[in-house]
């Protein structure tokens, strides 16, 4: 009973995270905020969600695999997000008008390769 | 839980057109490998509501093996958009 509770309270946590990311998505100016809010509050949701799953599994290696999913989407989500980002960034998208400051904009990029170019 | 599980999902349903209207529409490509990585990530959150509802450890694979590659989705995608340009 505590469980089922417990899980179900999870489990709405986590879809309300995952819902907040694609409101984000769609509604906010330019790409690097859309990825800010897609990749922090999805993988929250998405932890959220899966401990819930994880209370409800009798058998020790379902838990041990919702585990370790997590752990992959909480190391993997940033080093993608910083990857597009990076792209993003080198490939010269428009920011928003609001942006205060890019202080990577007149800085040398030491990995920069110049064939990318072009 | 039944009702809850139902509710959950149907908001799922509607994240993840969210995530589909921002990768159609998304003007640059790393527009869309974003919203498509958050798609990925809803499909889990869906598979996870399943598996509470279910009660038992069938799809639980299924979310290990999705969770991975997506990451690796997404970084092919950046690798491919860095040395082709983003339109």
């Amino acid at each position: 009973m505590i469980a089922d509770v417990a899980s179900a309270v999870l489990i709405v946590l986590g879809t309300l995270l995952t819902l907040v990311a694609a409101l984000g998505l769609v509604r906010l100016p330019d790409f690097f905020a859309r990825g800010h809010a897609a990749t922090k509050a999805a993988t929250l949701g998405l932890a959220l969600t899966l401990s819930g799953a994880a209370i409800q599994m009798s058998n020790r290696g379902d838990v041990a695999k919702l585990a370790l999913a997590v752990i992959a989407q909480f190391l993997t989500a940033p080093v993608a997000s910083h990857l597009l980002g990076r792209t993003a960034h080198r490939t010269g998208i428009a920011l928003s008008e609001h942006t205060v400051l890019d202080e990577l904009v007149d800085e040398p990029d030491p990995t920069f390769v110049a064939k990318d170019l072009k | 839980m039944n009702v809850v599980t139902i509710v959950c999902i149907a908001v799922s349903f509607f994240s993840a057109s969210l995530c589909i209207t921002r990768a159609l529409r998304g003007p640059t490509m790393p527009d869309r490998a974003i919203a498509l990585d958050a798609l990925v990530v809803v499909l889990v959150n869906g598979l996870g509501i399943m598996v509470v509802r279910d009660g038992d450890g069938l799809l639980v694979d299924a979310i290990l093996v999705i969770c991975l590659l997506g990451f690796v989705a997404t970084l092919a995608v950046s690798r491919f958009t860095e040395s082709r340009g983003s339109s």
